[in-house]
């Protein structure tokens, strides 16, 4: 069922990056146009329920003209009122089938999107997802999409339904009328007009204030997350004072937006009542000269009416555009956004890797420009089992390279290799599913801890999650502190675990996989010296043949390796054993090594 | 200034703070501040609105009576009468137009006001509620973004679109019932025989409708929490390549949100079909009785187009009341949330007293302290240390020991449960809470920055500091090197917390932020723990300087960091177990021991040096979380 669904998913994301759509409106509209048939029969149900609709006020008038006249018996009337009452059940049902027809394709349009969001993130690479705030992601994938629901579902289905009656209801006056209708006619370039210019104004005004209002939403979500920061340097009374300036700007543009709104339904209301008035003094004189009946004059009034109406929910309507225009801007940034890694077409699954690793003059920089490179030049061959720890300073470029390997970046320049097969030419999936990666990152995901464990491979039984949460140093805890054991779920309200158990469950779900190699990315910072140390053993022991990558801050544990990596800048330094590179007598490595010892030994 | 009100119930549960809407709006009312002369201005316009609309129908009425000769058998139309009213209503009209666009905008104006100072308040609440309240796990980030932005909002909507305008809806709809009567007693009857129906129809669809509502937020919340937590860990996702299975569980939620919104828009599809029709009956009724009374004499063409004037001036309030409701359920919850966090206790608060702390020596003293989170699990155990002035301390101990908590007690983050904490022999409570705050540079191993430029974040420690000092406080921490290599220098923007720079780099920023007050008092907790030993050799002989000539306490997992401290404290399950130099404690030969032993032992001789230390030391698990608490379900 996925598989079906991530097909059109293909479809529909080579229609977002190819198609060139004038607005970001019309492409959230293209996935309606996906239902157009359905979206047509909704339309036509729309305009024909409001023809019909009208027909009521035009019936009224001829009933109210037999009834002031004696002459005609009260009977007559009968037929007519059955009409009316046929039609407008008919009226009924029609109105019934457009609001679900649209709820029906809004539910639809709604469902493909958020799923396209949601496919669209998970194909873009980490340079991107390092770009974009976690917490605008969120709410863009969020409340901008309930929003664009509400739209859908709701607000387009009334706003066509509108103007099929305004549109409809002119024609009928002017059927019942032509006269009369004519002069309310001219009023309508001033209504009009009033619309138009009302959307102008209305436009930059709400632009600048959805700018002014993720202001806000960033300096409080920034605030939250730094309150420690905040207080500990008792600034409280500074960030509440930075924090009104924001609410300041958001208020004066909230009011501009006030302003227009008050102005513009009074306007209509006005021009309303003088078409109301024309009707009165022109279509009196008429009723008096005896050119039309009191009745044609009652309908007259009563569709004008019905016609004004829909005047009011159209400009709240378009009040409102800019506001779907920016929350349309806001999804299709997502579904816009490129993919800066991509899979060969003809990329091969690499079944089974033996762990042998070349960097081929692999060159790296964040920005596309090359100007500075993270990397420079690498060259070095990895043996297949072999244990490296990565030692640099801050910002040497250790943790860029190892996440190149799973090509979570793409390397600017050179290729690396596995087992002698350049990775671009190798399935994600297949590489990926090979490789062990634990990071700083210590998220767990609100399900059992089995199941966390489990998280690369579900397929694994409860003994091997127990022997990765073992080699981990983990399966003590979680059988002897947690309620439900591995059945105990992970959630932000009730478990409380701190972030070295955190980090030893995150290294358990790494080993779950039983990987060819091994990466760990300062994965082990959270934890004390001696259960790493017990960690780092059992690695040893139970992953004797898979590839491993160390970054770590601990001297002992870079000493524990097969080799050592010396980064510098971006450079390799040095590389060899811990007895070779203590031999080189002027090598970083050795000067680094002695000063802590001696440093930690005084 | 604690407000002893009773509290509402808990707005994240659903049914605890149902019944609490009235006083949920009596709360929030309080907060739509405003001048009285708008008000009185509101009201004023306000009661002219209805004046009009209650009018309006009698001046149709004439209009057709004595202007058209609307009368039975009457055809005698008089245009003078009809220019006089058709200039009534058009005077009228003008009225309606001025004090239409005053309500509105005033109307708007107070919602906005309203959101204004709601968020206001609400931010001042932030920073001055306690980390108690900040770290507590049941309040993620998400949560509390939310009381500022979707909760508020939610409220503005509320007064914009109804809360003010009911009371005159309210208005609208007894008087146009009055004036119905007043017309037509037999009219009004028939009208509103079918209203019940269409009461009672409508209630049971509601009811219906309310629960697949609820089923429908539910859904529409499991998406969100889905998606919530796959962008979060979109990395570690990616790693394990398990984006299908990820992709085929989001389905599922989606799937159900689009059948469940499928199923009530079945229910709601009936809802305005039925209200047509009865609209459709009611009216036909009305028009045979009229007519019937119309041919007896008894009803006038005028009376019977008043009427049905008067009714659409029923219905419409009615409609907009019910909508105002609809939106008042949904909205309850919201204003609930905010009035419970407006009321929330400040568990920290400074005496009305306090005096500002001045120029300080820097000496610390823990007289009997004790402290616990819960009062269940006490995390300190009557401290008792003095620190001297310039004194070097060192805290050692696992996770959970009550280091953290040690120097939160500090700051004043929390308060002792028992004990005093002095500075220079005043109690922390009798003092100014900032005043105090500024004598400490505090750097954390979470190293938040803000999103601004370096020079902005190393400024938030000394808000006046001039650009000379921020550099050369930096130079100070060793990160002037880097920071100049960077793209802009000083100026380089580093992002959403610090996300462009490396841990490290933070760190150092951090430092420079924590030293350019230059604070008698130093805390580094785990401060270094993001940064490579190598790295760390830069900053050792930095760190060297800055700790000279002030008081510091250090919490360090890394010993080498704390070596050469005046005195060491060995802190487990809360107490004070060793205490010395580390040659003392060394010599000791105990848990400080053992530690130190850990960290330099050489790995290819482990077991030898396990026999030699573990078996007369409880080794135990960091099963203790950072606030020394056991990790079981709360």
């Amino acid at each position: 069922m996925g598989k079906v669904k991530s097909i059109k998913f293909q479809e529909r994301r080579e229609k977002n990056l190819n198609i060139y759509y004038k607005t970001p409106l019309k492409q959230i509209l293209s996935y309606l146009w996906e239902y157009k048939k359905l979206f047509s029969i909704i339309l036509t149900l729309g305009i024909v329920q409001s023809i019909l609709f009208l027909t009521f006020p035009l019936f009224l008038g001829p009933v109210l003209d037999v009834l002031v006249n004696p002459s005609i018996p009260i009977g007559n009337i009968v037929p007519i009122f059955i009409t009316i009452i046929i039609i407008q059940s008919i009226v009924g049902i029609l109105f019934g089938l457009l609001i679900y027809a649209n709820r029906w394709v809004g539910a639809n349009v709604i469902y493909n999107l958020r799923n396209d969001l949601f496919s669209t993130i998970q194909v873009m690479s980490w340079s991107w997802l390092d770009e974009n705030k976690t917490g605008d992601l969120i709410s863009r994938t969020t409340s901008d999409v309930n929003l664009l629901k509400e739209f859908l579902q709701n607000k387009l289905q009334l706003f066509i339904r509108q103007c099929a009656t305004f549109t409809f209801s002119f024609v009928i006056l002017f059927f019942i009328n032509f006269r009369l209708a004519f002069f309310v006619l001219v009023i309508s370039p001033a209504l009009f007009y009033t619309l138009l210019m009302f959307r102008r104004k209305l436009r930059p005004i709400f632009k600048k204030s959805r700018e002014t209002y993720a202001k806000i939403t960033h300096a409080v979500q920034e605030n939250v997350q730094g309150i420690t920061v905040v207080k500990s340097f008792g600034r409280e009374a500074h960030e509440i004072k930075e924090f009104r300036k924001d609410n300041d700007d958001y208020y004066k543009d909230s009011i501009g937006i006030i302003k227009l709104q008050a102005t513009f339904d009074p306007i209509v209301y006005l021009l309303d009542n003088i078409a109301f008035l024309i009707v009165i003094l022109l279509g009196g004189v008429y009723v008096i000269g005896g050119d039309m009946t009191f009745g044609t004059l009652f309908s007259f009034i009563m569709v004008l009416n019905f016609s004004v109406e829909p005047l009011y929910s159209i400009s709240r309507f378009l009040g409102n555009m800019p506001q779907i225009s920016e929350t349309c801007e806001r999804v299709t940034y997502i579904l816009n956004s490129k993919e800066r890694i991509i899979e060969n077409d003809n990329a091969i699954e690499m079944t089974s890797i033996k762990g042998e690793i070349e960097f081929k003059n692999v060159s790296f920089s964040f920005d596309s420009k090359n100007s500075n490179n993270v990397l420079k030049n690498l060259n070095f061959k990895i043996k297949p089992g072999e244990n490296i720890a990565i030692l640099g300073a801050t910002g040497s470029g250790k943790s860029v390279l190892v996440k190149l390997i799973p090509r979570f970046y793409d390397v600017s320049q050179g290729e690396i290799l596995i087992d002698g097969i350049n990775i671009k030419d190798v399935t994600f999936k297949s590489i990926r599913k090979q490789i062990g990666f634990v990071s700083q990152e210590r998220l767990l995901f609100s399900r059992s801890i089995k199941d966390n464990i489990a998280f690369g491979n579900k397929d694994i039984s409860l003994e091997e999650v127990k022997s990765a949460a073992l080699a981990s140093d983990i399966n003590n805890f979680i059988e002897k502190e947690l309620p439900e054991k591995y059945d105990t779920v992970v959630s932000e309200r009730g478990m409380t675990v701190s972030g070295g158990q955190k980090q030893r469950i995150a290294i358990a779900r790494a080993l779950a996989i039983k990987p060819k190699i091994l990466i760990l990315d300062d994965a082990t910072s959270s934890v004390d010296v001696d259960t790493e140390f017990r960690i780092q053993n059992n690695f040893k022991e139970i992953f004797k043949e898979a590839t491993t990558f160390l970054i770590t801050q601990r001297l002992s544990s870079v000493r524990n390796a097969d080799r050592i990596l010396v980064l510098d800048k971006g450079i390799i330094a040095q590389l060899g054993t811990h007895e070779e590179l203590m031999s080189q007598a002027d090598g970083i490595y050795k000067k680094l090594y002695l000063t802590l010892k001696i440093e930690e030994r005084a | 200034m604690r407000k002893h009100k009773k509290k509402i119930g808990d707005p994240e549960d659903e049914d605890s703070y149902r019944g609490s809407t009235f006083k949920v709006i009596k709360q929030l009312i309080h907060y739509v501040g405003i001048n009285k002369k708008l008000k009185y201005l509101l009201v004023l316009f306000i009661i002219s609105n209805i004046i009009i609309s209650w009018v309006t129908p009698l001046i149709f009425r004439s209009l057709v009576d004595d202007g058209l000769g609307g009368g039975i058998g009457a055809t005698q139309g008089n245009i003078e009468i009809i220019i006089m009213l058709g200039s009534i209503f058009f005077s009228v009209t003008i009225v309606g137009v001025i004090t239409r666009i005053a309500q509105g905008y005033i109307i708007s104006k107070l919602a906005t006001i309203t959101m204004y100072n709601l968020r206001s308040e609400l931010f001042t609440k932030f920073q001055h509620l306690g980390l108690d309240y900040h770290e507590s796990p049941k309040r993620t980030t998400g949560k509390k973004i939310n009381y500022l932005t979707g909760d508020v909002n939610t409220i503005q909507e509320l007064i914009q679109s109804g809360l003010l305008v009911s009371v005159s809806n309210f208005f609208l709809i007894f008087g146009s019932l009055f004036f119905m009567i007043l017309l037509s007693p037999v009219l009004t009857v028939v009208s509103f025989l079918i209203v019940p129906v269409f009461f009672v129809i409508s209630g049971v669809l509601f009811k219906k409708a309310r629960k697949f509502f609820k089923e429908l937020r539910e859904r529409i919340a499991a998406v969100t929490s889905k998606l919530d937590e796959s962008i979060m860990g979109m990395k570690i996702i990616q790693s394990f390549a398990v984006e299908e299975e990820n992709y085929i569980e989001f389905n599922d939620a989606t799937e159900l949100e689009r059948k469940t919104t499928m199923k009530a828009a079945k229910l709601m599809a009936f809802i305005p079909g039925i209200i047509i029709i009865i609209i459709t009956l009611g009216f036909s009724s009305l028009f045979l009785v009229s007519g019937t009374l119309i041919r007896q004499g008894s009803l006038s063409q005028g009376t019977l187009v008043a009427f049905i004037f008067y009714l659409f001036t029923f219905f419409e309030p009615l409609f907009s009341l019910i909508g105002f409701f609809t939106l008042l359920q949904n909205s309850v919850a919201a204003g609930a949330r905010i009035i419970r966090l407006l009321d929330e206790d400040i568990s920290i608060e400074e005496k009305e007293d306090a005096v500002r702390l001045e120029n300080i020596r820097g000496v610390i003293e823990y007289k009997n302290v004790n402290f616990s989170y819960d009062s269940e699990v006490s995390v300190l155990k009557n401290i008792n240390i003095e620190i001297k002035e310039k004194e070097r301390l060192a805290l050692v101990g696992y996770t959970g020991a009550g280091k953290s908590t040690f120097i939160k007690l500090l700051s004043r983050f929390y308060d002792p449960i028992q004990g005093e904490v002095l500075i220079d022999g005043k109690n922390l409570k009798d003092l100014k809470i900032n005043s105090l705050r500024e004598k400490m540079g505090i750097v954390t191993q979470e190293n938040f920055l803000f999103s601004g430029t370096i020079k902005d974040n190393i400024r938030f420690g000394k808000l006046n500091a001039s650009d000379e000092e921020i550099i050369a406080t930096a130079i100070q921490v060793q990160a002037h090197d880097f920071i100049i290599e960077l793209e802009n220098g000083y100026d380089t923007f580093v992002g959403e917390r610090g996300s462009r720079l490396s841990e490290g780099q933070k760190q150092l920023i951090a430092f420079a932020r924590a030293l350019i007050l230059n604070p008698p008092i130093l805390i580094l907790d785990e401060a270094t723990s993001s940064i490579d030993p190598y790295s760390e050799l830069l900053i050792q002989q930095a760190l060297e300087t800055l700790l000279k000539d002030r008081t510091s306490i250090s919490i360090a997992h890394r010993l080498s960091t704390i070596i050469n401290s005046d005195r060491i404290i060995v802190l487990d399950k809360g107490e004070i177990i060793e205490e010395g130099s580390h040659q003392t404690l060394v010599e000791l030969n105990g848990f400080y021991n053992h530690l130190y032993q850990m960290q330099f032992k050489d790995p290819f001789k482990k077991e030898k040096i396990d026999e030699e230390f573990l078996p007369d030391i409880e080794i135990r698990d960091d099963s203790l979380d950072k606030r020394g608490r056991f990790s079981r379900f709360i």
